[in-house]
């Protein structure tokens, strides 16, 4: 694991807690075996969980040219070939297919620049050729979109939690923590000594960014946030769920997408309680390959 | 005497011939024709000016080729514009857009802006109201008559179809299940069909007095479902399988005044009889298109990709095919209104009188 954080204090056995913890949810999330990219050359343009305005991506998207793959064995569940006429239902996927891999798992591919028909094709081998990337639907410059659902769940997979680690020795960058305590009053940390003590929520501002990326806009996987050596709050953007017309994402307890996604400023990743006395302050963001970042504050609670 | 004997058969044969001529006799029925009325070029026309007294109150939404608009029952154009992006349209409202704008303008049928919108998505048009199918297709947001969000909905798979009548909103997703959403935003009732190997809905619709869903779900069977409402919640009320059936969207609707609930399937257009609850199954010759319902005339109409032509066919309720037409056209457009259809081409709308000959 490496560390490319700085002024830190972490316990290293919570960092392997959390890390198994995330291989089991994985394997509990994924009955499928080894699951592939749909594409190995092109590069991330969105990620899951990244902010998009108030709400979290679910998917990922994938741009430049490029053939799109079937990511497992499966068979075709659904294809929207082209555009929806003017007065169908419009098509923000473009020209999509979805493929069923059993035991409830979906993966869907979107913005093709055809996706075929239906007839005559219903089983797809691995790394069979689904279409190659366009720009129908949503989608700003060449691409393509790819999502996995859990049927079963009711929810959203990060493919990331499945798939081969990526070509990423990067390390999430943080650019800000902010607390904002009951009466909404941001306080940064980086240039904050003081705080009165009581409730505040943690407004992290962190991007990832893989090799070969010239920003950095992803949403990194995990964040954890520990007060004086103690866990406080945490958000694992493993997988999204919906519930009532909502999107939930999970914090220490499930949340509402809003919660966390509603601030600009950062990911709001919960509470934590600032008793009087010095306090430590220890955030640790990591990525799907493992790379992590951590920032460390020490703060006169009064 | 044995040739006595047939001769009076024969005799009697023929009396009774020709009394039943006479007396079991009716008039030769009349047929359905189409009789071309106008065509209109659509490549080189321009909006027309027409004045307040003439105008049509409800012109009619029209997209071919590079071109789209409204026209009116002479042929006439009261809006054309040429299109050069993303198109939403209906006979109220209209919406062009690019690939992932930041705002949307939605317009009146007459050109005029209605609202401007910054709910992020795709806008569709129900009758007078308006819906953003957000950019991941995996919400819904409505609308109010200035722009604003009314309510917004988020799932956990992508949506494949949506309907609406009555205020309320059906949803159809990916995963196997139906939502259907009241006027607030609340849910109204949730269901998953289930019943196939796979499920997927692929075609769902609420009937104009909300009183019904008719679904088509799943693949390996796919399933034509009928609910019914029953107090607070809509329960099965008819059932059946489709064979394997399609993977992607099935084209369907009510028709009849919502007595009848049309789709397609492998079979060929089946037909259902809400009453009878019986299901007819028409043999098409290629791939349905485009289905239009003519209510007052208990009859509807569609188009099917033959492969080489494409194919108008007219049924008369509950399932009597009175016509078929072969007509060359890339495009699958086709609109009923009174006692017209309308057809067109990328370059050019036709009308059809529907007479009885």
């Amino acid at each position: 694991m490496r560390n490319t954080g700085y002024g830190i204090s972490t316990e290293p056995n919570l960092h392997s807690r959390v890390l198994v913890l995330g291989l089991l949810l994985a394997v509990a999330v994924l009955p499928l075996s080894a699951v592939d990219w749909p594409s190995e050359d092109t590069l991330l343009s969105t990620n899951f969980g990244q902010p998009d305005n108030d709400r979290p991506l679910v998917g990922t998207e994938f741009s430049g040219e490029s053939s799109v793959r079937a990511v497992d064995a499966g068979e075709v569940l659904f294809v929207q070939s082209g555009e929806a006429f003017s007065w169908d239902l419009p098509q923000p996927l473009g020209s999509w297919v979805a493929l069923d891999h059993g035991k409830g798992i979906i993966s869907v591919y979107s913005h093709l620049k055809s996706a075929g028909n239906d007839e005559g094709r219903s089983l797809v081998e691995k790394a069979s050729i689904l279409g190659s990337a366009g720009e129908s639907g949503w989608i700003r410059n060449t691409g393509f979109g790819f999502v996995l659902v859990d049927r079963t769940e009711k929810r959203w997979v990060n493919p990331a939690m499945i798939a081969p680690p990526r070509k990423d020795t990067r390390a999430p960058s943080i650019r800000s923590v902010i607390l904002i305590n009951k009466d909404t009053n941001p306080f940064l940390l980086s240039s904050t000594k003081s705080l009165r003590q009581g409730l505040y929520n943690v407004l992290i501002d962190a991007t990832d960014s893989e090799d070969g990326m010239q920003t950095s806009t992803l949403a990194p996987l995990h964040f954890i946030c520990l007060v004086n050596g103690t866990e406080s709050c945490t958000l694992n953007l493993e997988t999204i769920s919906a519930l009532n017309g909502k999107l939930i994402v999970s914090r220490k307890n499930p949340t509402p997408a809003s919660e966390v996604y509603g601030n600009p400023d950062g990911f709001n990743l919960g509470e934590i309680r600032l008793n009087r006395g010095k306090a430590t302050i220890d955030l640790i963001v990591r990525d799907a390959s493992g790379n992590e970042r951590s920032v460390s504050y020490t703060i006169n609670v009064e | 005497m044995a040739g006595k004997k047939r001769r009076n058969w024969i005799a009697s044969g023929a009396l009774v011939f020709i009394a039943y001529v006479f007396m079991a006799s009716t008039p030769i029925g009349r047929e359905t024709v189409l009789v071309p009325a106008w065509l209109s070029e659509v490549e080189s026309a321009k909006t027309h000016e027409v004045p307040v007294s003439g105008k049509d109150p409800s012109p009619m939404p029209f997209k071919l080729g590079s071109r789209f608009g409204y026209y009116d029952e002479n042929g006439g154009f009261s809006l054309i514009e040429s299109l050069e992006s993303r198109l939403s349209l209906n006979e109220y409202s209209w919406a062009v857009y690019g690939a992932a704008p930041d705002s949307i303008d939605v317009m009146n049928a007459d050109g005029s802006r209605r609202f401007v919108t910054n709910e992020q998505g795709y806008p569709f048009f129900i009758n007078d109201r308006t819906w953003i199918l957000g950019p991941e297709q995996n919400s819904i947001a409505l609308l109010n008559d200035s722009g604003k969000t009314l309510w917004r909905r988020q799932y956990p798979s992508p949506i494949t179809c949506a309907d609406s009548a009555m205020g309320m909103t059906l949803v159809g997703l990916l995963d196997g299940s139906v939502d259907l959403i009241a006027a607030d935003g609340s849910r109204v009732f949730y269901f998953e069909p289930g019943g196939s190997r796979l499920p997927v809905i692929t075609a769902a619709h609420l009937s104009s007095d909300g009183r019904r869903i008719a679904l088509v779900s799943g693949v390996d069977p796919q399933r034509f479902l009928l609910l019914e409402r029953g107090g607070d919640s809509y329960k099965v009320i008819h059932h059946e399988y489709l064979g394997t059936g399609f993977r992607r969207p099935v084209v369907s609707a009510f028709v009849g005044n919502n007595a009848f609930f049309a789709f397609e399937s492998e079979m060929g257009l089946g037909i259902h009889s809400i009453e009878t609850k019986k299901t007819i199954f028409l043999t098409l010759n290629g791939r349905l298109l485009v289905m239009q319902d003519a209510p007052s005339q208990e009859r509807f109409f569609l188009t099917v990709d033959t492969g080489a032509t494409c194919e108008l066919l007219g049924v008369l309720l509950p399932a009597t095919v009175f016509m078929r037409a072969p007509y060359l056209s890339d495009e699958p457009f086709l609109a009923i209104k009174g006692q017209r259809v309308y057809l067109g081409s990328p370059f050019a709308l036709a009308a059809l009188d529907i007479l009885l000959k």
